[in-house]
Formats: C-alpha cells, structure tokens, sequence
C-alpha cells in the first residue's frame, strides 16, 4: 500500500507542464551559475566542484516548488479526507510524500548528465571526488525534501507552502552555530561544534570525504523534520 | 456492527457533537438526517477516524476505532461531502489506486471493477482525468472509491447530491442491495432522500441526537403527516440555540 500512495504522489509532480518547466528552469540555472559564476571551463574543473558547490541554494530555491504542493493540495482539495480514511499510518503518508519529493528532485538532477559527459570526454577528472560530492548532494535534497515536506504540512496554500519551504531551507543551508556562540563552540568537540552547520558538512563531501558524521548529521536532520511532520499530521486527527 | 458512545468532539468551545451514542447492525441503511451545521459531517468524519473525538468510544466490529485505527479503517468505506478526489487521475487509475492502498487481489479488483461500472454506469468515462468530469459522474467515481474493496460498513455523505433523478434511483437501488449484508450509514438534509433510502433515520440538530427513529414512525408523529413541518419543528428552523 505504500508502493500505491508513493506513486500517486509521484506522478502528482509529473501532472502539470510547469513541472517540466521548472526542471528546465534548474537544469538551466545550475548551468549557468556552474559556468560563469563558478568558472567550469577557466578553472579545469576536475572534481565538478563549480557544480556541487552552488546546489544547496540553487535546491533551496526549487525543491520547496516540488515540495508546496504534497500536503498543501491535499488540504484545499480535502482529498486529505479521502487520505485520512484509508487503512494507512501516518508514518507512511509522510514518508510516501518525503521519497515522492526525494525522488522528483534526483530526477531533476539527472540534469547534471551533460556536464558528466563533458568531463568524461574531456577533462581528467576525479570521479571519487565527484561521487563523494554526489553522495552529499543526495543527502542535502533529503534534508531540504523534508523541509518543504514540513512546510507543506503546515497550511492549505501550495504559494504559502513555497514561501515557508524557501525560508526553512535558507534558515538551514545557512545557518551556523558559530557565528552565534563563537566562544561556546571553542569548547565542543568537532561534531558537535559542526552540529547546525549544514554547509560544513556539506563542505566535506565536496573535498572528497564521505565521513559517517556527515552522514548522521544529514540523516538525523532529515528525520528530526519528518518527525515534526508526522507530529502535524497525526495531531490534525485530533484537533481539525 | 458499529457502536457509538457517549461521543463528544469540540472545535475550541463549540460543540459539534454532543453524547451521542447508537448501534447499526447488518442490514441496516441509516440516514444522519439534519439542517446544515447539525454535525453530520462531523460524525462521519469521527467514525472514519479523520477527526478523533474528546469523549466517547467509537466501536467497529467489537473494537475501538482509537485503539485498532488501522483494523477499523479496513473495514470501512467512505466518500466525504463535495467527493475529493485526485483530479489529474483517470477514473481507472483512482479505483486501481484505491484498490491497491486496500490490498485487493487483482481477482477481487476486476470482479469488484466490474460491478461498480455495471451499477454505477461508469463505463463510458473509465479512463478519462477525473479533472474532467462533470458533478454527477464525480459523484459516482466517489462512490465507487469507497465501495471497491467490498467495505463491510459503507459511509457515504450526501451520495445523491448533484445526481440527475435516474441516477439518484439507481444508486438508490444499489445502496439498498448493498446494506442486506453491509451496514450503509448516509447522511441528508433532504427528507425526501431519507424516505427513499433508509428504514431508519438519525436526526441531528445543534450536535445533538434528537431522533433516532424508524422513518415510518418519524412519519405517524409528523402533523397531518407533513414531514417538513415535523422537521422543521424538530430542528427549531435550523436555528442555532
């Protein structure tokens, strides 16, 4: 039953031309930005790093468009009704809207596939570096799928949804314990001082490392944001 | 089959439901007769576990709907008021999906299929988007959503509403077919759809249980046997107190 509503969830992305429009749109702002602002072709760029390196803002942009209408739609349609009938938990309805949105943005970035041809054919390139930035790239589209995932859970208005999607995943890509408690982080261990720093982690993998830390922090964010979700689903069979 | 009691559910300090308690057994068609706002919707909504009440038990089968929420919903079929439903789905891809999310083998799904297009005359908009459909037939693609899996207890909230007066009997007939071994609970503020449909009837007013009554009886206390006014007395004109 979760492979039914997984799918339906999915192919709800897939429904509208402006779906197609705003994979254009990614495809066509990465390109750019890896290109001119990050110098693809000056730097001989051997890691793809000048691609990597502006996904988390160029994702925070677009996943909360992926992600605004999953719980949104289902409220003003109130096919949440419909939904909240079915013998299904909500673990599964939150994490069907999750993968669906996941899913959507790692097709999206099949959009990187010119640009592995093109250092394939022609530049030597560092292709364990490149997947390790790759693996981080994932892991950041969990985190920012589940941030638009909650967003959406919260109101009944997709344009809403956007607004409170963009600003979670701006409030997490940029934020950073310490620039707020300088002195306090002095005396944490590493972990611990890098717990809020999205773009810390995010750093390692682009140099090359899959460190398991890194892997946790991503994960555990990511579920500590479903977790929010379920708790705003499963509270509304309660207090609607 | 399905027993209700003492139940409560508050919006802040209104009370949308007030202790209702009843019982519906197999074989029973009840109509949740009431004027807007009386809480019908509401009541359905608790007893297909979208809204958990602040008071009272809603029982399925001998078990309770907070306790056993996913045996519960197995049971039941539900189609809510104004028929939701995925609008970028062909009416073949929302039964199969319904279908799915209740486990169906693929032999009950066709059988099942084809009975609710042969009832329900679904057979000429099968696999057209629902977004396109008119009133009439989205009202029966939602019926058909919530009978697919054979539900032992069918919920329906204004199943007839929007429907031209040859589909309101057919599906008039179908309900009655279904409720000799499910129990079919539907709700109105028409009372004429009620003294079509139901041997027994629910009146609701202001969250309350006011009548709970066989329709023929409804009918004797009615003066001069003008069910309207009986009605409108009942229900003090639809005004809240």
């Amino acid at each position: 039953m979760f492979s039914a509503l997984f799918k339906r969830d999915l192919s709800g992305f897939f429904y509208s031309n402006s779906a197609y429009f705003v994979f254009a749109a990614y495809a066509l702002i990465s390109m750019l930005m890896c290109i001119f602002k990050g110098e693809y072709f000056f730097i001989g760029d051997d890691s793809l790093r000048s691609f990597f390196v502006f996904q988390p803002q160029i994702m925070a942009l677009i996943i909360p468009i992926i992600t605004m209408r999953g719980w949104a739609e289902e409220y003003r349609s109130s096919t949440v009704e419909v939904l909240m009938s079915f013998p299904v938990s909500t673990l599964k309805m939150v994490l069907s809207k999750f993968f669906s949105a996941w899913c959507a943005a790692l097709i999206m970035s099949l959009a990187v596939i010119p640009l592995i041809i093109t250092q394939a054919l022609y530049i030597d390139s560092d292709w364990g570096s490149i997947f390790c930035s790759f693996i981080g790239f994932v892991l950041g589209c969990a985190v920012l799928c589940a941030a638009g995932t909650l967003a959406s859970a919260l109101t009944a208005v997709p344009a809403v949804a956007y607004v409170a999607g963009l600003t979670f995943s701006f409030v997490i890509i940029n934020f950073n314990a310490n620039a707020i408690i300088p002195r306090l982080s002095d005396n944490l261990p590493f972990f611990f001082e890098r717990v809020f720093d999205f773009s810390a982690w995010y750093q390692n993998f682009l140099n090359g490392q899959v460190n398991p830390a890194g892997v946790f922090y991503f994960v555990a964010l990511t579920a500590l944001l479903l977790f929010f979700n379920w708790l705003i689903i499963f509270n509304r069979r309660e207090r609607q | 089959m399905i027993e209700i009691r003492g139940l409560v559910k508050k919006f802040g300090s209104f009370t949308a439901l007030d202790n209702i308690n009843f019982k519906v057994q197999k074989g029973e068609i009840v109509t949740l007769l009431g004027p807007n706002g009386a809480g019908k919707s509401t009541l359905m909504r608790c007893i297909c576990g979208c809204l958990l009440p602040d008071a009272g038990e809603i029982l399925i089968k001998g078990k309770k709907l907070r306790e056993d929420l996913l045996f519960c919903l197995e049971k039941i079929g539900y189609m809510p008021e104004n028929t939701p439903l995925y609008p970028e789905m062909s009416v073949a891809e929302y039964l199969r999906f319904t279908g799915k999310v209740f486990q169906m083998s693929d032999d009950d799904f066709k059988k099942n299929l084809s009975l609710m297009i042969e009832k329900l005359d679904l057979s000429s908009v099968m696999n057209k988007k629902i977004s396109t459909l008119s009133k009439g037939y989205r009202r029966r693609t939602g019926v058909a959503g919530a009978m697919i899996h054979r539900p032992e207890i069918l919920i329906l909230d204004e199943p007839t509403e929007g429907l031209d007066p040859n589909q309101k009997q057919a599906l008039r007939e179908f309900l009655k077919e279904y409720s000799l071994h499910s129990p079919v609970i539907i709700s109105t503020h028409l009372l004429e759809e009620a003294e079509n449909l139901s041997s027994r009837v629910l009146i609701l007013n202001n969250g309350k249980l006011i009548r709970d009554t066989d329709f023929k009886d409804l009918k004797k206390q009615a003066p001069r046997g003008n069910l309207n006014q009986l009605f409108y007395e009942l229900t003090n004109g639809g005004k809240n107190v």
